[in-house]
């Protein structure tokens, strides 16, 4: 793979000092090899000292979550687009909006294919916010002034 | 009332790993607005290079000092002792205390010592005015790795008693005290005010917990160490944890190097990118992963298989949760991310489009924190093994990938046959050239 396709593709190939790609690219292969020997060595350290390996959810919860983040890039991406039509990006708060618009929709998409991929964490959050959002003991029975009380 | 905040335990992982994300999200925001001062005073500059090459010997110092203070060997042999007799964890503890003391003085003081001959083999490609500062930085930043190994042992043993607030301040006093330096050293003293900051960042990291270790009453104890229980078993397990820490502190060493023979201010754009890196798992990994480190531990000491593959598997599934999608949002959002977390002053659109691109690459490096899991069985290989391809993969990509960047790029360094034998031998077939 060419190095000038990578500076091209990344939009960083007409700047004059671009070599420092090289040593990130460095870090983040030795770092994919080191996950991978972990995740080994720690099935095989779990089958010896337990004899019993890890749960084979990760896995799945893995390609669950890859899945619907991918989707939700994307739409982050079409947000980008849409938006730069009419936010610029010469101001700090042009490249701003544009970031916050296409977090929020990419969040709003995540969250909505997580909560029907039966995701827990996304569970967990909706049904305490109907349980407490809107509930009259959601607010304390009183206030708890106890550091109030030991200044005086 | 604070002392009794700062003593208040957490039992669950998820108040810990709340309290430690909410501590971490702020830390690591104060790390974004340090960057952004850095980077609006000095932009990606050589002056930055030399403040980050600077960084390389006290943090490998510092690795050194954790085979003593190692909170990942700690915090098993304290909750085992604690359980056993009264008395004997803070017996432990105190000895450490003494025994990281006298080490670190002499270890401190030598490095001191050999700075100017140390920083030619670390950034060779800088010059001898650039090597004068450099030594003069690091002579300076060697009191921190001092604080900083005295607040670790601290720390581990407030980890332990899970009070794990004072522990999450620890992070967010740390940078308070760069950013002072930035702010208020810089302007007297120059670049040397960095590494001041730093130094006075270090002894905020400590200074927060001294009123914590006041209450419980852990002091350093000079007795016949050899009569304290536990201590050589805490170098036993520390030691290979600290190798596999330096292995990665050694290739650090060989990227700063490289980054050297670069182009000025590649060393600070591979660090600010690094940092933004960090930023997701700094909340998520790192605050899940050291506040299910002891509910581990127990669930390892009770040998009990389907309560740490329970505990394990859940803090994988969330902290995929968390960070995945943010990977994802970081290659949509990497130039807006940059910009809005650096772009100021001296930091230009270019700086920023560069930084932009290694940060896209880095963000699929994965986080390097798994083998704490070792540690919970008294295993002390695995977390050296698994680094091996890591170190070797790192050093054969760096060398040829700068190798054919810099032909591309003009032939500036690494050409000679001795430099490419110490960087070590290119791929088997070798990337096509440039960069540029």
């Amino acid at each position: 793979m060419s190095g000038q396709w990578i500076a091209d593709f990344l939009k960083v190939g007409d700047l004059p000092d671009v070599a420092v790609l090289g040593l990130v690219m460095a870090l983040a292969l030795g770092a994919v090899a080191q996950m991978a020997m972990l995740g080994f060595a720690l099935n095989f350290e779990m089958k010896k000292f337990f004899g019993a390996s890890v749960k084979n959810g990760m896995m799945v919860a893995l390609l669950r979550t890859v899945f619907a983040a991918g989707l939700a890039a994307f739409v982050g991406y079409g947000t980008l687009y849409i938006l730069s039509f009419w936010v610029s990006l010469t101001t700090f708060w042009g490249v701003f909006l544009q970031a916050a618009g296409a977090f929020l929709t990419s969040a709003i998409c995540y969250a909505w294919i997580m909560y029907f991929g039966g995701s827990e964490e996304v569970r967990s959050v909706v049904e305490a916010f109907k349980r407490h959002a809107f509930s009259q003991s959601a607010l304390p029975a009183s206030i708890d002034d106890e550091s109030r009380l030991q200044t005086k | 009332m604070v002392l009794r905040l700062l003593q208040k335990e957490i039992p669950s992982i998820h108040g810990a790993a709340f309290l430690i994300g909410a501590a971490g999200l702020l830390s690591r925001l104060l790390g974004v607005f340090r960057d952004r001062l850095l980077a609006s005073q000095f932009g990606a500059s050589r002056t930055l290079d030399v403040y980050y090459a600077s960084f390389q010997i006290p943090d490998f110092v510092f690795t050194v000092f954790l085979v003593g203070a190692a909170s990942a060997a700690i915090i098993p042999l304290f909750l085992k002792f604690s359980a056993e007799e009264r008395g004997k964890a803070e017996k432990l503890i105190g000895g450490l205390l003494s025994v990281f003391s006298v080490g670190a003085v002499v270890i401190a003081g030598g490095v001191a010592v050999f700075a100017s001959t140390l920083v030619t083999f670390i950034a060779p490609g800088f010059s001898p005015a650039e090597h004068e500062l450099m030594t003069r930085m690091t002579r300076i930043m060697m009191i921190s790795p001092v604080f900083l190994g005295f607040s670790n042992i601290i720390a581990a043993v407030m980890q332990a008693r899970r009070q794990f607030l004072v522990f999450a301040l620890t992070a967010i006093v740390y940078n308070i005290g760069i950013i002072l330096g930035i702010l208020f050293f810089v302007p007297i003293m120059g670049a040397r005010g960095l590494a001041w900051g730093v130094v006075l960042g270090a002894a905020l990291h400590l200074a927060i917990q001294i009123p914590v270790l006041w209450r419980v009453k852990f002091w350093p104890i000079f007795t016949s160490w050899s009569r304290i229980q536990g201590l050589s078993e805490v170098f036993m397990l520390s030691l290979p944890r600290v190798f596999a820490l330096s292995l990665n502190q050694v290739m650090m060493l060989i990227l700063v190097a490289l980054g050297s023979l670069l182009a000025a201010g590649s060393i600070a754009i591979f660090q600010f990118s690094n940092n933004l890196r960090y930023l997701p798992i700094g909340i998520f990994g790192v605050s899940y992963a050291i506040a299910a480190f002891p509910k581990l531990t127990e669930a390892a000491l009770k040998k009990s298989g389907k309560e740490f593959s329970g505990d394990l598997n859940a803090m994988v599934e969330t902290i995929l949760f968390w960070v995945v999608p943010l990977a994802f949002l970081t290659v949509v959002l990497r130039a807006h991310i940059v910009r809005l977390g650096l772009g100021a002053g001296y930091f230009s659109w270019g700086d920023t489009r560069l930084t932009a691109g290694v940060f896209f690459l880095g963000g699929y490096a994965p986080y390097r924190g798994g083998p704490r899991h070792s540690f919970d069985r008294h295993d002390y290989r695995s977390p050296v093994a698994a680094f091996y391809p890591r170190l070797l993969r790192a050093w054969q990509h760096s060398a040829s990938i700068c190798r054919f960047a810099f032909d591309g790029a003009g032939g500036c360094g690494i050409r000679s046959f001795s430099t490419l034998a110490f960087y070590g031998p290119p791929l088997e077939r070798p990337v096509d050239r440039g960069f540029s």
